[in-house]
């Protein structure tokens, strides 16, 4: 519905003044109209807002259609990574047809599961589950200083030199030598650096990456055959939806855990 | 295949602000960051669909404050990028959490540069209503305004383009109808005013 402002061609020279189109005294008498009316001022307001969600539009469509681009590489990417079984079948009468399937599925499933017997190993879980930490440093969250530095530039090696010449570590130094040590295959100095972690954690107030040391943790476990205590961190992980990696401990719970305590 | 340059984060900066380089610099930004934003997203009970539009708004919103001249170049491009993702998931998770919360409640910025990012955050989320009612003009409409607005042509220019207006003078009166419908249909909505009120006080 059109209002007074839009029928006396009030809007009409708002749009000019937002498009730069104004100058001289029409400029100053639009200026002056917005200095002292409110109503007039709220307008502006709306087709300065208009001008910018049609600017945030074109950016959306444009990233949109860069998107559309390059997520394709990624899933390519991604599908190739995983196992894909194609099965081609050919079959006379419905009989011979229902029997070679059940025999097919049985032939698959018996070979899917000799397979996973045979593949799933401790560090083939670890290597499936593990996630390279990138860390979210922030400004007001301090500076990025030489350890995060060379954590997020993935020089774990140094990471551990320099944090044996620490005299006192924080929970941060604990986590960021934990995960150096887990990159560099130590899993048992991992399980000592997080386990520390996770003491002072448990002495303080202010709990510092105490979701990412669980299911680290879990993962050090796994690395380094404890079984057991992995699956006791993945139930701690479990028993709390709101965990950070409650879907990730879910699925290794469920999933490749079984077995290897199956060949313990 | 296309090949991706690099670019030093003054140069990403830079490119960000000239249409001319803004796909080469999105193009190396998806290249080299995409992996570890996802990551975040992946690690945080996110689903690898949840990573892809959660990546475009990010992006998005980087692009907006960056042209905007708001990114004063105190973090990396890349910790930037990683502060705007980590803020949007948490509020889509608080507001998944939330069935009644309408609006996304975002974290007080730490400081000046991320309180800049979270009030553009805000105000985003009251133009995306406003996208809503710019969904609703036509065609036309559309794409006119975002040939004035978006690409910055002249309506000579948008008169090569959209040679079904006569001329020149028909186009911009065609402009003015257009957002006069836009701001009407804004000024109408009494909700949106108080939404972006409600939502600043929570960015603090």
């Amino acid at each position: 519905m059109q209002d007074n402002f839009t029928q006396d061609s009030t809007i009409e020279q708002l749009i000019k003044l937002l498009d730069g189109e104004l100058t001289g005294n029409e400029k100053a008498a639009a200026e002056l109209l917005l200095q002292n009316n409110d109503a007039v001022k709220d307008r502006y307001e709306n087709l300065v807002a208009a001008r910018n969600a049609v600017r945030l539009k074109g950016i959306q469509q444009r990233v949109q259609s860069l998107h559309q681009q390059f997520y394709p590489l990624i899933s390519t990417q991604q599908a190739s990574t995983e196992t894909a079984k194609v099965i081609k079948a050919s079959f006379g009468s419905k009989l011979k047809m229902v029997v070679s399937i059940a025999a097919m599925f049985i032939v698959i499933i018996s070979g899917f599961v000799l397979y996973e017997f045979s593949t799933t190993t401790n560090d083939a879980v670890y290597a499936d589950n593990f996630m390279s930490y990138q860390l979210p440093v922030l400004r007001g969250e301090g500076s990025l200083d030489n350890l995060d530095s060379l954590f997020n530039a993935g020089n774990f090696t140094a990471v551990i030199r320099l944090t044996e010449t620490k005299q006192a570590l924080s929970q941060k130094n604990y986590f960021i030598l934990g995960l150096s040590y887990l990159q560099t295959g130590n899993a048992t100095e991992a399980i000592n650096a997080l386990q520390s972690l996770q003491k002072v954690n448990n002495g303080s107030e202010s709990k510092q990456f105490a979701d990412e040391s669980d299911y680290y943790l879990a993962l050090a476990y796994i690395k380094a055959g404890n079984i057991d205590q992995a699956q006791a961190m993945l139930d701690k992980i479990i028993a709390n939806p709101k965990h950070m990696y409650y879907a990730k401990a879910k699925e290794i719970s469920n999933g490749s855990l079984t077995i290897l305590k199956w060949k313990q | 295949m296309q090949v991706i340059r690099d670019y030093s984060d003054q140069e990403i900066i830079a490119a960000l602000k000239s249409d001319r380089e803004t796909d080469g610099a999105i193009r190396f930004i998806y290249k080299n960051y995409y992996g570890s934003l996802e990551n975040y997203v992946l690690n945080n009970n996110g689903s690898r669909n949840d990573a892809a539009d959660l990546i475009q708004e990010t992006l998005v919103t980087f692009i907006d404050i960056v042209q905007q001249n708001k990114f004063r170049g105190e973090s990396s491009v890349k910790s930037f990028l990683y502060s705007i993702i980590r803020n949007l998931w948490l509020s889509e998770m608080r507001k998944r959490n939330n069935a009644d919360n309408r609006n996304r409640v975002f974290e007080k910025g730490k400081d000046t540069e991320e309180q800049a990012m979270v009030q553009d955050m805000v105000k985003r989320e009251y133009q995306k209503s406003i996208l809503d009612l710019f969904e609703k003009l036509g065609e036309k409409c559309k794409q006119l305004l975002l040939f004035v607005y978006y690409e910055d042509l002249s309506m000579k220019e948008i008169a090569e383009k959209m040679p079904e207006y006569e001329n020149e003078q028909v186009l911009r009166n065609k402009k003015y109808k257009c957002m006069k419908s836009l701001e009407q249909m804004i000024n109408d909505n009494q909700d949106l005013k108080t939404q972006f009120k409600n939502a600043l006080r929570y960015a603090g």
